[in-house]
């Protein structure tokens, strides 16, 4: 069964409580408009249609559900979620994906400011973020686990990246389509250029599903090499109090 | 008595808004209310105002001085010092209506004055700076009198409350502005009070602020310095007074001030030019998680600190340029916009009306009058 609500008859408080006692498995939400924590704390396997603005902290917390923003989402998406998708069809703000810890977020446009920013893994969790346009400075900063791959489709002529990308991070891969300006990327990460597409088998799974969410051809896609960042020294700060080589 | 903000720290959680109509058409209060009131979680009660530029066409060659007295006896004082430097035109309470969510209100009167020309020709200054230093000395050494905004053909409508109670006790809807913008406050720990609301003013400045300057000492020495008088203990007090001093006195273009207030670090600084800013105006280096909307008469800058640690976004749809920390915020009141973006760190989005050139177009004379102070 299907559940259809229309924002503009609740208040936020109101909604958010109609949307969680719904014992439908999918849930359809029109005109939203700066309402927060949608979808937040949910750990079951529904599924959310949204369309609109949505607020801040759009699925923080979450633990398997799918959702579906046609829209643009604000600061926090995915703040802090280990299981379940969700897939942005517009932009959204600055710290998408913080202290992400499992599950995946799938942005067809831009992203702002610290996307990613204290992402982790552990055993069989490992969150993965993948981002159609272009991200902000800060991208993956003190990451600690997990993917990001920005594809920077949309700007052709712009780095995919901002400034300070992978400060303080020490686990984790982020991948960048094309080659990215040196100068923007944290002294300690290792920058590699893959041309074959045969090195690029760990995220294809991960470009396909991508593609198909937003109907992009996958030779677009792959038209570009791919730059893979990881880290040189896992213990960046190890040399910094004790004066001991890690 | 009114409550003096006894503390400098104001902690974020604000909202900031702006629109304006680039070809200078002017609208009326609807619109920035419905904007600001969609953002009404960032607030929590203790201040609200808003700045509207374009309102007293009437008045267009006059400063238009909002005061806020205690009592009547505040203001009473206060009226023989203004009638002692300037001649008033015009002068009535502004109105309001009453409404039981807010409380506490000042008394709220307004001016239309030009500065006694004996006055600041004997001080050898424009009169600008000559309105400026008076606005400082109430402020600073008249008890219970406090000035709002003193700029012309603008005005600063603030208080104590969410900002939509805020906007309809100024009955803003009343009012038609080319700019417009807003403010909802939460600060923590420190009183609200009707003059440490939202937005911040001299002359036709006004600083609507989200966030925290950790430099506000720094500033605030400096500022002192040029003869600022730093008496409201605010941090944002200092955003208006740094873009009156670079702008005005200092004649800067804005792409300066921009370097100045919000310098790139050192390892990004890309031209000796920049390098040379930061040096000679360090002291006026914005430290600490902000985002700004500065207007003037002549158009707005919405600014983010250089490592943006608070949210801004920005919309155009035809002449209106829209500015705010939540794009809910903008698409209340624009359904349809021709592109939405948030500027990077340091990144100004600029909005000029479309017959000027910078945010102050300053007159020769004033040029002069600046470099002779």
């Amino acid at each position: 069964m299907m559940a259809v609500f229309d924002a503009v008859e609740y208040n936020h408080h109101t909604l958010l409580e109609a949307m969680n006692q719904s014992p439908d498995e999918e849930i359809e939400v029109l005109n939203l408009n700066g309402q927060r924590y949608l979808g937040c704390g949910w750990k079951n396997h529904k599924s959310l249609i949204l369309h609109g603005t949505v607020g801040n902290n759009l699925g923080a917390f979450c633990e398997g559900p799918t959702i579906l923003l046609y829209g643009n989402g604000q600061e926090g998406v995915g703040n802090t979620m280990s299981a379940g998708e969700i897939i942005v069809h517009g932009r959204v703000g600055d710290i998408a994906g913080y202290s992400m810890r499992g599950g995946s977020l799938y942005i067809r446009d831009d992203a702002g400011y610290r996307l990613g920013i204290h992402m982790k893994a552990y055993q069989d969790k490992s969150p993965l973020i993948v981002v159609g346009g272009r991200s902000g400075a800060f991208l993956g900063e003190y990451m600690a686990g997990g993917t990001i791959i920005i594809l920077g489709l949309n700007d052709p002529g712009f780095s995919p990246i901002g400034p300070y990308c992978g400060t303080g991070m020490y686990a984790g891969e982020i991948w960048l389509r094309g080659e990215v300006p040196s100068n923007h990327v944290a002294d300690n990460i290792k920058a590699e250029v893959f041309q074959e597409k045969a090195r690029l088998e760990v995220i294809m799974p991960h470009l396909q599903r991508f593609a198909a969410c937003f109907g992009y051809d996958m030779s677009i896609i792959l038209d570009k090499p791919f730059t893979r960042l990881t880290v040189v020294d896992k213990r960046i700060f190890s040399r910094l109090y004790t004066g001991f080589a890690g | 008595m009114l409550r003096r903000e006894g503390d400098i720290r104001i902690p974020s959680g604000c909202a900031i808004a702006a629109i304006m109509n680039r070809k200078g058409e002017r609208f009326n209060g609807q619109q920035i209310l419905a904007s600001i009131a969609a953002m009404h979680q960032r607030s929590n009660g203790l201040g609200g105002g808003f700045a509207a530029y374009g309102i007293y066409p009437e008045y267009r060659d006059y400063f238009a001085l909002h005061i806020f007295y205690d009592d009547d006896g505040a203001r009473q004082i206060c009226e023989r010092y203004l009638q002692h430097h300037f001649r008033i035109k015009h002068q009535e309470p502004v109105p309001v209506r009453q409404s039981r969510r807010i409380a506490g209100a000042p008394l709220i009167w307004r001016y239309f004055a030009r500065p006694r020309e004996d006055k600041f020709y004997r001080e050898h200054i424009g009169e600008e700076e000559f309105v400026a230093r008076v606005v400082m000395t109430i402020n600073a050494d008249l008890r219970g009198a406090f000035v709002a905004s003193s700029g012309k053909n603008m005005a600063a409508f603030k208080g104590v409350g969410y900002p939509e109670d805020i906007g309809e006790y100024y009955r803003i809807e009343e009012y038609q502005a080319y700019i417009w913008t807003a403010h909802g406050r939460f600060p923590t720990n420190t009183p609200g009070w009707w003059g440490g609301a939202h937005p911040f003013t001299l002359l036709d400045w006004s600083v609507v602020h989200n966030g925290e300057i950790s430099s506000y000492s720094t500033n605030r020495r400096f500022l002192e310095m040029y003869g600022y008088k730093i008496s409201l203990q605010t941090d944002t007090e200092v955003i208006a007074y740094a873009f009156d001093f670079l702008m005005r006195r200092q004649g800067l273009c804005l792409n300066d001030v921009v370097d100045v207030v919000a310098s790139p670090f050192w390892s990004q600084l890309e031209e000796e030019k920049q390098a040379r800013l930061r040096r000679k105006y360090s002291g006026l280096l914005l430290n600490g998680p902000f985002s700004i909307i500065v207007a003037t008469n002549n158009g707005l800058v919405a600014l983010n600190d250089r490592i943006k640690l608070r949210p801004l976004v920005a919309a155009l749809q035809d002449e209106f340029l829209y500015v705010a920390s939540e794009e809910a915020a903008i698409r209340v009141v624009a359904q349809r916009l021709d592109r939405v973006w948030s500027p990077g760190g340091g990144e100004p989005i600029v909005g000029l009306l479309h017959d000027k050139k910078g945010l102050l177009d300053v007159a020769p004379s004033a040029i002069q009058a600046a470099q002779s102070a």
